[in-house]
């Protein structure tokens, strides 16, 4: 019975010129729109094997230096585009790509894309993500809103029920039609995304997030199919049906977003950069500067270390203490800057979880968190690769203040290695992608919400006992 | 006031109004009769210039309809088979803004006596259309027509789905608009109304008017029996 | 009468109620959340002004005692503690000048671009941080959603709420059988439904202008303004071109529902679509390079002049005799500063060929990417907004380029002084260059 019904729901559809012509333009959309990201990635891909190797040549190749002078002309750590991206670009365009490593101090990632654009960058971008968070739940709407209203409206529903159909049986018809119909125009799809993803750098796991990304994609769907039944069964008209499902629709994708990035910044306000920096600059006061042993921090530090060797002045320290002042100095600004930019971290995290709270009214914001995070195009990927860039800037900057601590004489400030291979023996930065329980472990509840979502609009459409 | 001369309406091959003559005089009342789909709906288009003739003239007080398409519904009032109103507004609300679409200004009371006048009980006037029953909403369209001071009224299957206390009434009330002099124009099937309000009666089929003769010419039976003949 | 009629109707209509209530609540909220963005501008502003007079009216005080013999000047080798000194003022330890973008005073408007763009940068010779001082901090999800602003509630809501207005004018009359009364009056439908749009174009628009004066009012934000004029203007275009069409629609003479579903469709087209089409051609098509290009371009020219350093200097010295190479053991402080502006400069002068080629790239894209607003009322009221407030790209490019400009004119100001070895006077602090 269930599956016959699925079936008249299916050719209606097909018989109806307005499912075929949308359905045509969202299947050539998506294909359109993954078919860029992917020559994008492709070209950015290339260009970041490229320039990582000249970074890195340029690192070798530097004129001779002293190694701590050399820290302070330092080298670049480039953030590699993700392979996912093809599917969803995230925040990629709102975030640094590239990372400039020196001593001192740990900056911040730099050049976001989207200053190099204009205002019109600010509305949305044809990616995958794009069309599968905002218009295929429209064209679930447009497709299902009088699903029942109409047979209500023509007077087909009392003449089905009153072939003993109950209304559940009718409801999942209706559904699994749906999921036929939808299925026709998104499986193409999806079997496009693993090809593309095949023929792209892929890490292993890359496959894993896909076939989750489109799990997730199940779930998102399912809540706006078992909703448009749901309410088409509940209301009188297809005017009211379809009225309700876009004020859904715009609360879900629209409204919710943007209201909570506001209260998201009332609750948890962003510090402005001037107090960030005077913080920081006080912290940093607070310790040894490598640069200025005469501070009394500093001079505490030189006692100490006197002391531990028991000697009773610097220059008969087995070592040149010039590289072990400048090594206190900058671990001291290390756990600066790390502290300052988990205080910072913390409230973007703390501001996500509002988003993520907001998901309570809108479905839309959690499926996109939750598929930013899969194509590790997030936020917490990015902090990833940046904590990945400064524990290989302290390693460097280590290695080279080592040096002079364990080659160079004290006072020596013109020494410069011996070893003509000296900056192309220094520690290479290789960048570990995030791994997929790291992804599950910052944002498996989205995923779990998603089910929520899904179970809870089900138990809506189970609980329709009549039909006006 | 209402003239047809050979009026024909085609719809590609098939002939919905076959060389209609038809006069309707001021103070006449020209009951149309006829099965579904012989015509009647259509004559009465044609003089509401919904639709334009394929053949053949068709005039209002003198003035030809599609030439005047504005002028003419100056001149007439249209009770349709469910006459709808606004179901937000009240039936004096109703009234009120049909009259201005027909230009005419007129004070509340004016608007309520015309209400009354049509029969519309006291109580109803501020109440929501949505609570009208069809016999009340046809009441505001005959108040309608007296504001719009309305020399032809034009009247497709009007008491269709009324019962007969309602139909009663509204038979009652053309005959007053009768005495006004208003010509009215109304496609029916109740015989039984038609003998009883009407001056002039004509029998259509298929598009053609095949017989038309006066109302005291016939007998209630005599009219049924030329009716069935006609039809069968 | 007719007036009356409509408005009855208007207000009967419990949607319409209920919307133009919440466009009243969005309004509000978003003039609020505007204002408290300017406002967290403007108390910037205040403290780096503030921060920028303490540190002058220091050196000023200081230098005025020297000049007046009540204090000792410094010794110099602690010269970077002189006010007599052009670089203590103009280069080092925390001298410089704020370039500052005010926001306008309609920027509670539009976002725009204001959350990604620096508005203030400190300019000091020798030291060109632009948006180092004030990198956007705002959380980058947050920035990507968008804010909450008035003209998201303008471009993207209101023509929903004209949608909810108009989409079913002439459609509901037929459904509901009130047409054919209608038809049978002596009034052209056309018209009559024009008049009906234009009524309710007015209504809206008269709701929004209460809205805007009183949440604006209300905020404390001047509204007796050209501007303010002017973006009441767009609005009204913005509000008329989306009754125009719901106009056209109900002539097509569909049901209420394809009406809904057709205008939908339109929303959707010219307030998602077009833009994120734009926006995906416009960066394939005219891709900016890449930065991580221009990085290790800028790297290879920086590893260039650092081969060349000695060659460079020396022809310094070649060509202007007024300066000597010292020898190393006399050198002094000026002799470094002296050579490493000379190094600066140099390189300064490949790095601005290779900016301006990488400024070109991103200048063609945005060119392209503008010509797409023509295909979509959205982004033309979007950009009209934004260009009110001054939150626009252009605005900040501006004041970028006029921060470059400045920034030549600071840094000639002081290193003139420096290259003269000209102490510094009091009188000076007057003839400071200016932004």
């Amino acid at each position: 019975m269930i599956i016959h019904i699925a079936k008249k729901e299916f050719t209606q559809a097909l018989r109806d010129n307005r499912f075929r012509l949308l359905a045509i333009f969202l299947g050539v959309l998506l294909a359109f729109a993954m078919l860029v990201s992917w020559s994008y990635y492709q070209k950015i891909n290339e260009e970041h094997t490229k320039t990582s190797k000249t970074a890195r040549q340029q690192w070798n190749t530097q004129t001779p230096k002293n190694p701590h002078a050399a820290a302070h002309y330092g080298t670049f750590a480039f953030k590699p585009i993700q392979t996912l991206s093809l599917i969803d670009n995230g925040l990629d365009k709102y975030l640094g790509v590239s990372v400039f490593l020196e001593g001192h101090r740990q900056n911040m990632a730099e050049y976001k894309q989207i200053t190099e654009q204009n205002d019109l960058a600010r509305f949305a971008e044809l990616t995958p993500a794009f069309v599968f968070s905002y218009l295929v739940p429209l064209l679930i709407i447009l497709l299902s809103f009088n699903i029942f209203t109409t047979e209500k409206e023509n007077g087909t529903l009392k003449l089905l029920l009153s072939q003993g159909v109950s209304i559940l049986q009718l409801s999942l018809g209706k559904i699994i039609g749906l999921w036929t119909l939808l299925a026709m125009v998104l499986l193409p799809i999806f079997g496009l995304g693993f090809v593309l993803l095949l023929a792209s750098s892929y890490q292993n796991d890359d496959v894993l997030r896909y076939l989750m990304l489109i799990f997730s994609l199940i779930l998102y769907y399912g809540i706006f199919i078992n909703i448009c039944v749901g309410v088409s069964a509940y209301v009188s008209s297809s005017n009211t049906s379809l009225v309700t499902l876009l004020g859904f629709w715009i609360i879900s994708t629209l409204l919710i977003p943007k209201l909570t990035t506001n209260i998201s910044k009332k609750i948890y306000p962003t510090p402005s950069v001037l107090d960030y920096k005077a913080q920081l600059k006080e912290d940093l006061e607070k310790g040894v500067d490598g640069h200025n042993p005469f501070s009394r921090r500093s001079q505490i530090f030189q006692d100490s270390v006197l002391k531990a060797n028991k000697v009773d002045s610097i220059q008969k320290l087995l070592f040149n203490y010039a590289g072990l002042i400048m090594q206190a100095g900058e671990e001291h600004e290390t756990v600066v800057y790390a502290k300052a930019l988990k205080k910072l971290n913390d409230i973007y995290f703390a501001q996500l979880k509002i988003h993520e709270a907001s998901a309570i009214l809108s479905p839309t914001i959690l499926f996109k968190m939750f598929s930013m995070q899969l194509a590790k195009t997030d936020l917490a990927t990015h902090y990833d690769f940046s904590a990945q860039a400064e524990k290989y800037r302290v390693a460097l900057v280590r290695d080279l203040n080592y040096d002079i601590k364990d080659n160079s004489k004290n006072g020596d400030w013109e020494y410069i290695s011996k070893d003509k291979d000296f900056f192309k023996k220094n520690i290479q930065f290789q960048y570990k992608p995030i791994s997929i329980t790291q992804t599950l472990q910052q944002g498996g509840m989205a995923l779990v919400y998603l089910m929520f979502w899904f179970l809870g609009t089900l138990l809506f459409i189970l609980s329709i006992k009549k039909i006006h | 006031m209402l003239i047809a001369k050979n009026l024909t309406k085609e719809y590609g091959n098939f002939t919905a109004l076959n060389q209609l003559n038809i006069n309707v005089e001021q103070g006449n009342i020209y009951c149309l009769l006829g099965a579904n789909g012989a015509g009647k709906s259509t004559t009465i288009n044609l003089f509401l210039g919904f639709i334009p003739a394929t053949k053949g003239t068709i005039s209002i007080n003198g003035l030809e309809v599609q030439e005047n398409l504005i002028k003419t519904k100056e001149y007439i009032a249209y009770i349709p088979e469910n006459l709808m109103l606004y179901p937000h507004l009240s039936g004096l609300e109703n009234l009120e803004y049909l009259a201005t679409l027909a230009q005419k200004k007129y004070t509340k009371n004016q608007l309520i006596d015309f209400l009354k006048e049509a029969g519309l009980q006291n109580d109803a006037h501020q109440k929501r259309v949505a609570q009208y029953s069809k016999g009340m909403r046809q009441k505001v369209g005959i108040a309608l027509a007296l504001a719009k001071d309305a020399k032809a009224l034009l009247l497709d299957e009007p008491t269709s789905g009324l019962d007969p206390q309602a139909s009663n009434e509204f038979s009652n009330l053309l005959l007053k608009l009768k005495q006004k002099n208003v010509a009215i124009l109304m496609a029916t099937h109740d015989l039984f109304r038609a003998k009883q309000i009407a001056t002039h009666i004509g029998i259509m089929k298929e598009g053609v008017l095949v017989k038309s003769f006066k109302n005291e010419e016939v007998t209630l039976q005599e009219l049924e029996n030329i009716y069935l003949e006609i039809i069968n | 009468m007719f007036l009356s009629f409509e408005l009855k109707n208007i207000l009967r209509t419990p949607l319409v109620i209920i919307l133009s209530i919440l466009l009243f609540i969005f309004t509000l909220f978003a003039v609020y959340n505007g204002k408290s963005r300017t406002n967290k501008q403007l108390e910037t502003i205040k403290i780096i002004k503030e921060k920028e007079d303490k540190f002058y009216t220091a050196k000023k005080t200081m230098l005025d005692s020297i000049e007046k013999n009540t204090k000792k000047p410094f010794p110099d080798d602690k010269w970077f503690l002189s006010p007599q000194y052009s670089l203590t003022l103009g280069a080092v330890r925390g001298a410089g000048t704020y370039a500052i973008l005010t926001p306008s005073p309609l920027s509670v408007v539009s976002t725009g671009q204001s959350d990604i763009f620096p508005f203030y940068t400190k300019i000091a010779l020798d030291n060109n941080n632009a948006g180092d001082d004030n990198d956007n901090f705002e959380n980058p999800f947050n920035i990507a959603q968008g804010e909450f602003d008035l003209a998201f509630v303008f471009v993207f809501i209101l023509p929903l709420l004209v949608i909810v207005f108009g989409y079913n004018l002439l459609s509901v009359e037929r459904e509901q059988g009130t047409l054919l009364l209608i038809k049978s009056m002596p009034i052209r439908i056309n018209v009559w439904l024009l008049n009906k749009i234009i009524f309710r174009f007015l209504f809206l628009l008269l709701i929004c202008i209460v809205f805007l004066c009183f949440s604006f009012v209300l905020f404390d934000i001047s509204i007796q303004n050209f501007d303010f004029l002017q973006m009441i203007i767009s609005t009204s275009f913005y509000l008329l071109f989306w009754f125009l069409l719901c106009f056209l629609v109900n002539l097509l003479g569909k049901s209420s529902t394809t009406n809904a579903t057709f205008l939908v469709g339109s929303w959707v087209f010219f307030v998602l679509l077009v833009p994120s089409i734009a926006n995906i051609l416009a960066t394939n098509l005219y891709p900016v390079p890449s930065r991580t290009e221009f990085v290790t371009a800028q790297r290879d020219i920086e590893n260039e002049v650092e081969k060349q350093r000695e060659k460079i200097i020396n022809e310094f010295y070649a060509k202007n005799a007024t300066f000597k190479k010292p020898k190393q053991e006399e050198r002094r402080w000026r002799d470094n500063w002296r050579e490493r502006f000379v190094e600066k400069y140099f390189a300064k002068k490949k790095l601005d060929v290779l900016q301006e080629s990488f400024m070109k790239k991103t200048e063609a894209q945005r060119n392209f990417a503008d010509n797409f607003q023509y295909f979509s009322p959205a982004i033309l009221f979007q950009n009209a907004l934004n260009s009110l407030a001054k939150t626009d790209t252009k605005t900040y490019l501006t004041f970028q380029k006029k921060v470059n400009d400045f920034e030549k004119k600071w840094s000639f100001y002081f290193k003139s002084k420096f290259d003269k070895d000209e102490k510094m006077k009091v009188k000076d602090f007057d003839s400071f260059p200016k932004f």
